[in-house]
């Protein structure tokens, strides 16, 4: 099966975020030259290797599902809270480990003994304590904004990946809400950007667990793209739709009672060849260029017209192989540059209980 | 003294960097040194102020424009690099400074002596220097990403401004390449984008120093956004055309040598209430909702049918106190397609300014 992408996702940036602060636990004995005292190493270690299995815990599995709810000042304070706690009494508690393991003398003692009283507040305590928490925060900031600006984004920007313009082969959705003046002229400005929230939220795991990539919102129109080799494995690019829509019916009764209807979509697809690039100095954007895209638009756009749930253009499904699932039919075609018009088929998915 | 937008914005950048980062200084040393001794905090507040001071003249002054476009990573670097340097020299002299003051010695009497060196090799200094590195480094990273990702977005992002979705009256301008998609079918895709990203690069400055924010780039469309307030404080949404004409003029024997022409632009400009909202989980954006995007587009077509470079609606030139050098002329109502109201158009243009006989 098309594995749970979603928690994939989650157990890499636990991986690199513990990797990441391991790597400073280490760095740490280096810096302050305690090159002799292997404690000191072991210590450093220990602390980064815990405090970023907390950080992994606290931030992607507990904290998470949370974070849209609480308002910005009272996360601060709370993570804040949170974590000086935990790091002070890491930072203690190990520390009288280790030195009572050093000093063959048992851990209470060590712990109340004049030693780590002077350790606490004589000798470097703070400055650890200081440099956990910065550390802290800038994994947790920079692990945010990787988030917020969508998947790889930040990566590809420091990397400058993208900064010389280059031509790659991309798949295209463009997946639009059905009605949407209407929708958008019944339910007034700010309950429309609820509705539009709302499902955007909601089809975020299925975009995320068939390899999508989120290219922007336009209005309300999500530009979804895959890469060739990973669309067309188990035809990922089809069940992104047919998951979206699950994850819709799912959630019907809240749309219900929310904004009196259930939203559907239409989606369009094509794929082929597009020059990706950095874009701007001030805001920039890793942005697609190319025909490729205006076919798609306009391919979505003719969904609407002949009452189609999906389009996809020929190009696609000649190199796709579709799974048992789904059935293809000729639904129409569409006039491509040059006036050559390319066949357009829908797809369905087989009722399976009269198979 | 009348200063420009842009000089402001700059003031406004330095103030904060000066006061954030003078204020680091005297934090380290209560986490360091404990307070049983006023002159560490003296030190480390003239440190912090100084080596301030220097970032922000090198970021904020003097590296504006030319090495922008490097790579992310290459910048970063290079900028920490120059900031070790400084940060360093300024340390050390501060330290020895205080310590001439304090022990009524001279500078190299200072320098030589058996507890600076020992200072130096032994004790807190390294720990200091990178201390004072990672905060060089991160206020860096900040930076860049926040000038990435547009102006105030990265703030807004964090605090979630825009997280319950707020309603604003703005001001909106489409610009975009006239001729694009011939100079597209010309370039060819590769070519283009190169053409289109040097061309925003250009008109960047321009429209940071007067007051717009750049609100997103479709293909060769340029969005540019303002407040009421600051749009139409010294008309600057209208002389942002001008500027960027001008600018583009200034330079288009470049264009001609790179890509065989010199573009030209076309804009429309409109304002009215929209919904500014951040929208979706993964890949998260702030988007602007609203009638009036739809209707500064449609007014951009007007442009080409009338074949004017620069359109506004009444609703904004009613509301702006227009310079001498610019003139209005209306091009009469015009019912834009979808749109029941008509709106009254107005060409922009400059006044062809003669010597006075």
């Amino acid at each position: 099966m098309k594995g749970h992408t979603y928690e994939g996702r989650k157990k890499k940036r636990a991986i690199l975020i513990i990797g990441v602060s391991t790597f400073f636990g280490l760095i740490y004995p280096v810096l302050s030259r305690e090159f002799g005292d292997k404690f000191a190493f072991i210590n450093g270690i220990t602390i980064g290797f815990l405090g970023g299995s907390f950080i992994s815990i606290f931030e992607l599995y507990i904290f998470n599902p949370l974070n849209k709810r609480i308002g910005f000042i009272k996360k601060l304070i709370f993570k804040s809270i949170v974590y000086l706690i935990f790091f002070v009494l890491l930072i203690v508690l190990l520390i009288a480990f280790t030195g009572s393991i050093e000093t063959k003398t048992s851990f209470i003692k060590y712990l109340t003994g004049e030693e780590m009283q002077y350790f606490i507040f004589e000798e470097d305590f703070f400055l650890i304590l200081q440099y956990t928490l910065f550390l802290t925060s800038a994994i947790i900031f920079t692990h945010q904004m990787s988030r917020k600006m969508g998947q790889k984004v930040l990566w590809n920007f420091v990397t400058g990946k993208y900064r010389e313009p280059k031509e790659v082969e991309r798949i295209f959705m463009f997946l639009d809400l059905n009605h949407s003046t209407v929708i958008a002229d019944k339910l007034g400005d700010v309950q429309y950007n609820y509705l539009l929230n709302d499902v955007f939220f909601d089809l975020t795991s299925s975009i995320l667990s068939t390899y999508g990539e989120i290219y922007r919102y336009v209005g309300d129109e999500i530009v979804i793209t895959w890469k060739m080799n990973k669309g067309l494995k188990y035809a990922n690019c089809f069940r992104t739709f047919f998951q979206s829509k699950y994850a819709i019916r799912s959630n019907r009764e809240k749309y219900l009672t929310k904004y009196g209807f259930v939203p559907t979509f239409s989606a369009g697809y094509h794929c082929g060849k597009v020059i990706v690039g950095e874009i701007g100095d001030v805001k920039s954007q890793i942005s697609y260029s190319g025909n490729v895209l205006y076919i798609t638009s306009s391919i979505e756009k003719l969904c609407k017209k002949i009452d189609k749930e999906i389009l996809v253009s020929e190009e696609l499904i000649k190199r796709i192989s579709l799974p048992e699932i789904y059935e293809m039919k000729l639904a129409g075609a569409i006039d491509q540059d040059d006036d050559i018009s390319m066949d357009l088929y829908t797809i369905s998915e087989i009722d399976m209980a009269n198979v | 003294m009348n200063l420009s937008v842009n000089q402001k914005r700059k003031l406004k950048q330095t103030r904060s960097l000066l006061i954030i980062g003078t204020m680091l200084g005297p934090i380290y040393i209560v986490f360091s040194d404990g307070f049983h001794n006023i002159i560490p905090f003296v030190n480390a507040t003239i440190g912090a102020f100084l080596i301030s001071c220097v970032i922000a003249l090198l970021e904020i002054w003097l590296l504006e424009k030319g090495i922008r476009k490097l790579r992310f990573i290459t910048l970063l670097f290079i900028r920490t690099l120059i900031y070790i340097v400084f940060i360093t020299v300024i340390i050390v002299n501060v330290l020895v400074i205080s310590r001439m003051i304090v022990n009524n010695n001279s500078y190299s009497d200072v320098l030589n002596s058996q507890e600076f060196q020992n200072y130096i090799y032994h004790e807190d200094f390294i720990i200091l220097l990178i201390y004072s590195v990672v905060f060089a480094l991160t206020i860096n990273f900040t930076r860049m990403l926040s000038r990435k990702m547009g102006q105030g977005m990265l703030l807004s992002h964090i605090v979630g401004t825009y997280f319950e979705p707020v309603k604003q009256e703005r001001i909106f301008m489409f610009l975009n390449v006239s001729n694009s998609k011939k100079i597209s079918e010309k370039l060819g895709p590769l070519e283009f984008h190169k053409f289109l990203n040097n061309f925003i690069y250009d008109i960047t400055g321009p429209i940071i120093h007067h007051g717009g924010i750049i609100y997103e780039y479709i293909e060769d469309l340029v969005v540019i956004s303002w407040s009421i307030k600051k749009g139409i404080f010294e008309a600057n949404c209208l002389r942002l055309f001008f500027a960027i004409q001008d600018e583009i003029e200034g330079i288009k024997e470049d264009y001609y040598i790179s890509y065989g022409f010199s573009p030209q632009i076309k804009a429309s400009i409109h304002c009215g209430n929209v919904i500014r909202a951040e929208i979706g989980d993964i890949k998260t954006q702030i988007v602007f909702h609203g009638d009036v995007m739809n209707t500064t587009s449609r007014i951009l077509g007007k442009c080409y049918e009338m074949e004017k470079t620069f359109l506004a609606s009444a609703h904004l030139i009613y509301r702006i106190e227009i310079p001498g050098i610019i003139e209005s002329k209306s091009v009469g109502a015009i019912s834009l397609k979808g749109k029941e109201n008509e709106v009254e158009l107005f060409s922009i243009e400059e006044k062809q300014v003669n010597t006075v006989v």
